[in-house]
C-alpha cells in the first residue's frame, strides 16, 4: 500500500505515542471541568423542570377559573 | 497447562471489592426512585425537558457512548490489532470535532425541535417514512445491542474470577439486566442523565488511573518493543494491505465516526435534548475528546493485555495462542479483564469494576429507552392515529423496555457468530444508519429529496445485513464487513437520488422545510 512505502515505521510509533499522551492529558483536564460543571447543571436542570411544571399548573388553574371551574 | 477456569480464578478481586461492586448499582436504582416525581409527560421522559446544560450534556453523551461494551470490543481490537487500532479512535475524535465545528446534521436537527430522528422523517418526508424509518431503526438498533449483555457480563465474570464455563455468566446476565430494567423503567431520561453523570465521574478517573497502573506494571518502552517484536509493522501501521485493517477499513471507520456522533440515535438524542442549537455545537466539539478516549484507552488496555500474556505469563499464552493442533484458542474477549484482575490492587479493582457496571448500566438504559421510545412514538402511536394519551405512551414505552431487555438476554445466550464484536456492531448498526445517513443528508440539505427516494433508501439500508458472518455462511459468500458497509452506503445514496429524481414530491408546505444554520 502506498502509505506503507512513504511513511516509516517510526512515524507511526511517534504518532501513536503523541496521540496517547496528548489525549490522556486533555481528557484528564476535561474530566475535572465536566465533573464540577455537571454538578451545577444538574441543579439547574431540576430547577427548570420544577418551574415549568409549576407554570403549567398555574396556567391550567387560571384557565379553569376563567371558565368557572375549579383547578 | 493452566486451564480456562484456573486462569480466570487468579485475580486480586477481594471481599472489599465485592461490597463496592454490589453497593454501587443500588445507588443508581435509588436515583431512579428519587427523580421519578419529575416525570410528568413524554417530553420529560424522553428529552429531559430540553434542559441539558453543556457540562451535563458532555457527561451524559460520554456516559452513554463509553459503555462496558465499548471497552470490551475496543480492548479486543487492541488485543488483535495493536497500536494500529488507534486509527479508529483518531477517526472518531476528528470527525466528531468537525461535526461540532460545522454543526453538520445535528445543528439543523436540534433547530427543528424534533424529539427523535423518525419525527424528522415525518416532518420532512411524511408519515409512512416515519413508520418505516422507526421500524428500521429499532430493528438495526435492537439487533445491535443483542450482545451487550453477554459481553458486559463476560467482563465481570473475568475480572471477579468467576468461572466462565458454569452458572456464572447467565446468572450475572440476569442480575444486571434486572437492575437496568427496574431503573430505566422508573426514571426515563432524567434518571438516565444523572446516572450518566455519575458514571462519567467514576469511569473517567478510573480509566485514567487504570492506564497509569498498566503502564507502571508493564513499562512504557516494553509495551512498544513487545508489540513491535510480536506484530511487526502491522502492529502500528493500519494501512498495511493484508493486515488486520487496510485502507478500505480506515474509510469505513471514518464513516462510522460520523455515524456514531451525528446519526446514531442515542448520541443524537443528547443533541436533541440540549438547551439550544448553539449548545449542541459546543457540546460536540468538547465531546470529541471523549469520543477519542473512549476507544483509545480500551485499545491501549487490550494491547497491554497482549503484552502481559506474551511476556509475563506463558501459561496464559498457551491458552490464548495454543500451538497444538485441534486446540481452540480461549475467547480473547477475556484477555483484558484477566489482565486487569492481575494488575489492579484491592479496592481499586472494585472501584473500576463498579465504574464498568455503571458504564454497562448507562449504555443499557439509554439504548433501551431510545429503542422503546422510537417504537412507541414513531411506529405504534402513528399506526394508531396518534390517539394514545401521554400516560399510555409512557406505559407502553416501559413495557417495550422490558420486552427488549428479555430479547437481549435471549440473543446473548443464542448468537454464535465469530465476527469481532466491533465488526458485528458496525454491520448490525449499518442496517439502520446507512439509510438514515441518506435521509438526513437529503432531507436537511437537498430540497429535491422526495419521500419515494427516502423510502427506497431506508429499504436499501437492509443490504448491510449481508455483512454478518452467519448470513454470509447462509448465502455462501465471503466479503469483508467493511466492504459490505461501504457498498450499502453507496446503494442507499443512489436509491435516494434516483427515487427523488424519478418520483419527486408534488408539493411541500413552507412550514415543513428545515431551518438553516
Amino acid at each position: 500500500m502506498i502509505f506503507s512505502y512513504y511513511l516509516p515505521l517510526l512515524f507511526w510509533i511517534y504518532l501513536w505515542k503523541a496521540l496517547l499522551i496528548g489525549a490522556l492529558a486533555l481528557f484528564g483536564g476535561m474530566a475535572v471541568w465536566v465533573t464540577i460543571g455537571g454538578y451545577f447543571d444538574i441543579k439547574r436542570l431540576f430547577k427548570r423542570i420544577s418551574e415549568s411544571h409549576k407554570a403549567a399548573t398555574v396556567g391550567r388553574a387560571t384557565k379553569l377559573s376563567k371558565l368557572g371551574g375549579t383547578p | 497447562m493452566e486451564t480456562a477456569a484456573e486462569a480466570l480464578s487468579q485475580t486480586n478481586f477481594s471481599a472489599i471489592d465485592w461490597v463496592i461492586v454490589i453497593c454501587y448499582p443500588m445507588i443508581s436504582v435509588v436515583i431512579g426512585l428519587i427523580v421519578r416525581k419529575y416525570i410528568v409527560n413524554m417530553h420529560d421522559f424522553v428529552c429531559a425537558g430540553h434542559s441539558l446544560g453543556l457540562c451535563l450534556g458532555i457527561a451524559t453523551m460520554t456516559g452513554t457512548e463509553l459503555g462496558l461494551i465499548t471497552v470490551m470490543y475496543s480492548a479486543q481490537k487492541g488485543f488483535v490489532g495493536g497500536f494500529a487500532a488507534f486509527h479508529i479512535a483518531l477517526a472518531a475524535g476528528v470527525v466528531t470535532f468537525i461535526v461540532g465545528a460545522t454543526g453538520f446534521l445535528v445543528y439543523r436537527l436540534r433547530a427543528m425541535k424534533v424529539m427523535t430522528i423518525p419525527e424528522f422523517y415525518d416532518r420532512r418526508f411524511g408519515r409512512k417514512t416515519r413508520i418505516l424509518g422507526g421500524i428500521m431503526m429499532a430493528f438495526g438498533g435492537i439487533l445491535n445491542m443483542g450482545l451487550f449483555l453477554k459481553v458486559g457480563s463476560m467482563f465481570l465474570v473475568g475480572i471477579t474470577g468467576l468461572s466462565a464455563q458454569s452458572w456464572a455468566l447467565p446468572a450475572v446476565m440476569i442480575f444486571l439486566l434486572s437492575l437496568v430494567l427496574i431503573y430505566t423503567c422508573l426514571g426515563g431520561m432524567i434518571s438516565v442523565v444523572i446516572a450518566d453523570y455519575l458514571q462519567f465521574v467514576v469511569l473517567s478517573f478510573g480509566l485514567l488511573l487504570t492506564t497509569f497502573l498498566a503502564i507502571r506494571s508493564l513499562g512504557w518502552t516494553h509495551i512498544f518493543s513487545t508489540i513491535q517484536a510480536e506484530m511487526g509493522r502491522e502492529g502500528f501501521d493500519p494501512t498495511v494491505a493484508g493486515g488486520e485493517f487496510g485502507i478500505e477499513y480506515i474509510v469505513w471507520m471514518g464513516f462510522l465516526g460520523l455515524v456514531s456522533c451525528g446519526i446514531w440515535p442515542t448520541a443524537v438524542a443528547r443533541a436533541l435534548a440540549a438547551e439550544s442549537p448553539q449548545t449542541v455545537k459546543k457540546q460536540y466539539m468538547w465531546v470529541s475528546v471523549s469520543f477519542l478516549i473512549r476507544f483509545l484507552i480500551p485499545y491501549f488496555l487490550g494491547l497491554c493485555a497482549f503484552v502481559f500474556i506474551m511476556t509475563r505469563d506463558p501459561q496464559l499464552q498457551g491458552l490464548f495462542f495454543p500451538t497444538a493442533e485441534g486446540v481452540e484458542p480461549f475467547d480473547n474477549l477475556y484477555a483484558m479483564p484477566i489482565f486487569l484482575g492481575r494488575i489492579l490492587p484491592v479496592g481499586i479493582i472494585g472501584i473500576i469494576s463498579a465504574g464498568m457496571i455503571a458504564a454497562f448500566m448507562s449504555t443499557h438504559d439509554s439504548y433501551l429507552l431510545c429503542w422503546s421510545s422510537v417504537l412507541t412514538q414513531d411506529v405504534i402511536a402513528p399506526l394508531l392515529g396518534d390517539r394514545l394519551s401521554a400516560k399510555a405512551r409512557i406505559l407502553l414505552t416501559r413495557v417495550l423496555i422490558v420486552v427488549i431487555g428479555l430479547y437481549v438476554l435471549y440473543w446473548g445466550l443464542l448468537y454464535k457468530g465469530e465476527d469481532d464484536i466491533w465488526d458485528y456492531m458496525a454491520v448490525t448498526g449499518a442496517i439502520y444508519f446507512t439509510g438514515a445517513f441518506a435521509l438526513l443528508l437529503g432531507g436537511l440539505y437537498w430540497k429535491r429529496a422526495s419521500s419515494t427516494g427516502a423510502f427506497l433508501a431506508l429499504l436499501a439500508g437492509s443490504s448491510a445485513v449481508f455483512g454478518l458472518g452467519p448470513v454470509q455462511d447462509l448465502v455462501g459468500i465471503k466479503i469483508s464487513s467493511a466492504r459490505v458497509g461501504l457498498f450499502s452506503i453507496a446503494v442507499t445514496i443512489v436509491a435516494m437520488v434516483a427515487g427523488s429524481l424519478l418520483v419527486p414530491d408534488k408539493r411541500r408546505k413552507p412550514s415543513e422545510s428545515p431551518q438553516t444554520t
